[in-house]
């Protein structure tokens, strides 16, 4: 028997864009991506004629979804009505007593692994879909069995980690296929039958979720030796989020700076993307970046930009360490603590600091 | 520098007044209010001009304080030159608060000079290489200021500790400790702080998460909105389905309420019926109408009930008389043969078998004769002919009654009764099946008519007790469906506002995360100025600490110079807090404890060691003294003459004083080397 579905999880669908907090417009306009992104993904469906398609966890922000939304999905999942969608919760949107997924009406072909559904059964292809690793009335291996899990996988147990599980344990329990939710990034034949896939989110929605987003198109094969896997890729975001490190340190003002970063913005992505970029080098004394400015005149030239400014102002401490008076000394003693950092962090600070107390020493006044 | 003239158009009680100081000692001597002091203030006011500002409370600013009376000019000019040989001519106007600098080829160097906070040239910083507070704190002593206070000995201290800078002017660690404080202050914001950019970030980061906690409680709200909204609708429509089961019970009790009246119409008809009938029997009877069988059925019943006397022989016992006479006819016949009997017994029943016949016969002759003669005359012997036609009426008029036609004849009862029946027998079909209906519509309606019972109910109850069971459940019926609705349009409109909830809540969060960012942001800058602080402090005493025994040895040398040796070992700390030597027991007293005149003493070696220390490297400066030796003796006085004219040759000094025996003790030491200006006189030369 032959069975062949799409995979997909944790679009966060109205997820508040925490990333993008600082800039008015772009979380909106960002939420209404992620609807786009369903769409897209219930047109790959029925494109790649896909006997289901599996939805892993994390389909929605339960805290912050509107009723609307819902609808909305509803509305995309009819557009299937013969392809069964089957949903599993995760820990942005759980099965609580209050949730949509037990209070709301979802259409015929959707099917919600919550509560005391064991597991959904699409019988003309002797496919099983269970939403529990550990079934009550164990697994049939004349099925093709499948596990639909939100979780952590193979990582440290800590109170943190959401439903941990091992991926020995997944291949102990006689599941052809585990079809993993949580992670934004890609898994792919994870486990020692190598059954262990993760699609990652369809659109990325934070600056540690750089890289291709998009689902997995998979089909099972199983007979009499066992369940052959094939899987393939669809990337189906629309923006990247991407970081750069700018150096500025030949520059002499803000606008040259943002000449500078707009190089580098041009080279590494799209005006489509959104860009954190790290201005760094050595600067004159006299210049000190304007972030805000600098993002400013960069507004055009990407959906989004967030700046850091890690430029060291120019200062000879080597030669100023060895000045009498209080500008040598205090630069010393910094210098020693810079040198004791214990960490990247501390000597950042202390670096920091080092700049500040000469920009006191030199001119007098502190610019924050 | 020296001050080589000053030049008063109009500073405070002063008018066109010119000053021509000279090296070495210049005493200003002038009774009091003759405008010393005022003399005095000129000088720092043209070096570093007149402050304006915040005062406390009842203190008139600098700038206020030194108007002149009469509201004219208000200024002058200072020409000074310094080490080097060059001369400046600094004009001030104090209304105008502008300022000019010239050079000693008339120059106007004005824009040479760097601007300070103020707006205003930094003449005298650069000049001298020295602010004001040091200023006022070393080489320029107010009258009744000789003393330091712990602030200004902190001052003087942060200034020392970059006394062996590589000379880049404005270094200063005061001022960069006040730079890293105010930006701390006033960029970031303090744990004292309400207003400054940290305190505000965290009250709005506050009120963000307040905003939250509430939208989250509307939001529960509106989850609970959600299932009850459900739960009511589903109420609602079970309601719904009852009340329409009600009304098909309402049907069903008028039903039963037709169909009783129905019922008791036919019976009454019926019953009209048969009376009319006999009525009309007993007209036929005595009208011919009837026919023979039908007139005995009259008769016999007359008979019966007493009506009509006639004959009492039943008929059925004539017809046993009969038959036995029939019996012993052919007994008799055939007996004669077979058994012969007595002639006279055949004889008897021959007779009785004859009388038999003949009773037959009289009988029928009778009856014929009641039934085809004359309708019997009113009487007595048939009271229900007599009035028939009135008990007629009667009937039919009970009959039109219950009915509600108008029913003239028998004919019409009669139809009027079939009509019923047929109606009976249509609504008991309806009501059953009507019943039926109401069972099979499974409504769960408990209570009176619950389907369990409703057959039952329907057919056995009366008809008021229906009626006021149905009153009741309707009654209660709307009254919950009512509520329902009205829970329904409340859940309604909470969930109305579910959209704007999330959309709030989703601003909130973003915005909540982008404050936490900033915070983190000031809070990681703030640290690293805090670190800057502590590090610059850390230098500044530890430099403090380096120059103090300079200081220390410098003060100790001055105040044996002005104690005439009394006093040698005087010392400040860090902070230029003084401690001296007893002279006798080697114990050391903080100075505070000291007299009056000998704490001015020790105070005095320090600003003399200060401004040694100061100008080492650079510009030498005039020791401007306002009334500093006033708690001197003249021994002290003397010394104290004595030192500086011995320490300080070449140097410029200016001393202010209202005492005759301070300027007779200066001309003891200085002699000719004494310039005298009196206020309020001409200016001589000694």
């Amino acid at each position: 028997m032959r069975i062949r579905f799409l995979q997909c999880g944790d679009l966060h669908l109205d997820s508040p864009f925490t990333s993008l907090a600082d800039t008015e417009g772009k979380p909106d306009l960002r939420r209404q991506e992620l609807k786009s992104a369903l769409s897209s993904i219930i047109e790959l469906a029925d494109s790649e004629k896909a006997d289901m398609l599996l939805i892993c966890g994390d389909l929605y922000e339960h805290g912050y979804v509107r009723k609307s939304t819902i609808r909305y999905m509803c509305d995309q999942f009819q557009r299937i009505p013969d392809i069964p969608v089957i949903v599993i919760p995760g820990n942005h949107d759980p099965a609580v007593p209050e949730s949509f997924y037990l209070s709301f009406e979802w259409p015929r072909n959707v099917h919600i692994l919550a509560g005391g559904n064991r597991y959904f059964e699409l019988p003309e292809k002797r496919t099983r879909i269970y939403g529990t690793l550990m079934p009550a009335d164990g697994l049939d291996p004349t099925y093709v069995n499948i596990l639909m899990y939100h979780g952590t996988l193979d990582m440290p147990f800590s109170a943190d980690a959401f439903q941990p599980v091992k991926s020995e344990d997944i291949t102990a329990s006689g599941f052809d296929y585990c079809a993993l939710g949580h992670f934004h990034t890609v898994i792919s034949g994870a486990g020692g039958n190598k059954c262990i896939f993760n699609a990652g989110s369809p659109e990325p929605l934070g600056f540690d979720e750089e890289g291709e987003h998009g689902v997995i198109v998979a089909e099972i094969e199983k007979g009499p030796s066992g369940a052959q896997i094939s899987t393939r890729f669809v990337n189906t975001c629309r923006r990247h989020f991407i970081t750069i490190e700018a150096d500025v340190g030949t520059c002499l003002n803000d606008e040259q700076a943002a000449e500078k970063a707009a190089e580098y913005l041009e080279r590494n992505g799209s005006g489509e993307d959104l860009y954190r970029i790290i201005l760094c080098g050595y600067v004159s004394n006299e210049f000190r970046p304007n972030t805000e400015l600098i993002r400013q005149l960069l507004r055009d030239k990407a959906f989004y930009i967030k700046l850091t400014d890690r430029t060291i102002p120019d200062y000879d401490f080597a030669r100023i360490a060895c000045e009498p008076g209080i500008r040598g000394l205090f630069t010393r003693k910094m210098l020693d603590r810079a040198a004791a950092a214990t960490g990247e962090e501390e000597r950042q600070l202390v670096m920091q600091a080092l700049y500040y107390g000469m920009e006191a020493i030199d001119e007098g006044k502190v610019c924050v | 520098m020296r001050i080589e003239r000053l030049e008063i158009k109009g500073f405070g009680k002063l008018k066109d007044l010119m000053i021509v100081p000279r090296d070495g000692l210049n005493v200003l001597y002038g009774d009091n209010e003759a405008g010393k002091s005022t003399l005095q203030a000129f000088i720092p006011g043209m070096l570093f001009g007149l402050k304006n500002g915040r005062q406390a409370a009842g203190f008139p600013t600098p700038l206020r304080r030194y108007e002149p009376w009469d509201g004219g000019q208000y200024g002058g000019a200072m020409v000074c030159s310094l080490d080097n040989g060059s001369t400046y001519r600094i004009e001030r106007n104090f209304k105008t608060g502008t300022v000019k600098v010239f050079d000693d080829l008339f120059s106007d160097v004005t824009g040479d000079f760097a601007i300070g906070r103020d707006k205003m040239p930094l003449i005298a910083d650069r000049l001298l290489g020295m602010d004001e507070a040091t200023f006022t704190r070393t080489v320029f002593i107010r009258q009744m200021e000789l003393r330091l206070d712990e602030d200004d000995s902190a001052a003087l201290a942060g200034r020392l500790a970059n006394v062996d800078s590589t000379g880049i002017e404005g270094i200063s660690f005061n001022k960069a400790e006040k730079a890293i404080s105010d930006a701390l202050k006033n960029s970031i914001g303090t744990g004292r702080t309400r207003t400054q950019p940290l305190d505000r970030l965290e009250a709005r980061l506050a009120q963000l998460q307040e905003a939250s906690e509430r939208l989250r409680s509307q939001q529960e709200r509106t989850f609970f909105a959600g299932r009850e909204l459900q739960d009511a609708r589903e109420r609602c429509h079970r309601l719904e389905s009852s009340e329409k089961y009600l009304e098909d019970i309402r049907r069903l009790i008028e039903l039963r309420r037709t169909l009783d009246s129905c019922m008791k119409n036919e019976a009454v008809l019926k019953d009209a019926v048969r009376q009319l009938k006999e009525l009309e029997a007993v007209e036929l009877l005595y009208s011919g109408g009837l026919d023979r069988r039908g007139k005995e059925v009259i008769l016999r019943r007359n008979r019966s009930n007493g009506a009509v006397k006639g004959s009492k022989l039943p008929f059925i016992s004539a017809c046993a008389v009969f038959t036995c006479f029939l019996v012993l006819l052919a007994a008799g016949l055939a007996g004669v043969k077979l058994v012969p009997l007595s002639p006279l017994v055949y004889g008897s029943g021959a007779l009785v078998s004859a009388l038999a016949g003949v009773l037959l016969l009289y009988r029928n002759k009778s009856l014929k004769t009641e039934t085809t003669g004359p309708a019997a005359a009113p009487g007595p012997v048939y009271p229900e002919i007599t009035g028939a036609g009135m008990k007629k009426e009667m009937i039919l008029r009970e009959a039109s009654l219950a009915c509600g036609k108008q029913l003239t004849t028998l004919e019409a009862v009669e139809q009027e009764l079939r009509g019923i029946s047929s109606g009976l027998e249509k609504l008991s079909v309806e009501l059953e099946t009507g019943i039926e209906a109401a069972v099979a519509s499974e409504c769960d309606l408990q209570g009176y008519f619950s389907s369990g019972v409703l057959d039952a109910v329907i057919y056995d109850s009366d008809i008021v007790g229906l009626d006021e069971a149905w009153d009741a459940e309707i009654k209660e019926i709307k009254q919950e469906h009512l509520d329902a609705a009205l829970r329904i349009k409340y859940c309604e409109g909470l969930l109305g506002g579910d959209r704007e909830i999330a959309d709030e809540l989703a601003r909130v969060t973003e915005e909540t995360i982008a404050v936490k960012e900033k915070i983190t942001y000031l809070k990681n800058k703030g640290d690293a100025m805090k670190l800057a602080l502590e590090v610059l402090t850390e230098a500044g005493a530890e430099i403090r600490r380096n120059f103090a025994p300079d200081v220390n040895q410098r003060m100790g040398r001055i105040i044996a110079g002005l104690t005439a040796g009394k006093y040698t070992d005087l010392r400040g700390n860090d902070k230029l807090s003084l401690g001296v030597a007893i002279p006798d027991s080697g114990d050391v007293r903080s100075v505070m404890s000291l007299s009056g005149g000998t704490g001015d003493q020790m105070y005095l070696a320090l600003r003399l060691a200060l401004s040694e220390l100061l100008t080492l490297d650079g510009e030498s400066l005039p020791l401007i003294f306002d009334e500093v030796f006033s708690q001197f003796d003249d021994r002290r006085t003397s010394l104290a003459l004595q030192y500086l004219h011995n320490i300080h040759i070449g140097k410029q000094i200016l001393i202010f004083t209202c005492k005759q025996r301070e300027i007779e003790l200066a001309r003891e030491i200085y002699s000719d080397g004494m310039n005298l200006v009196g206020l309020g006189y001409e200016q001589t030369a000694c």
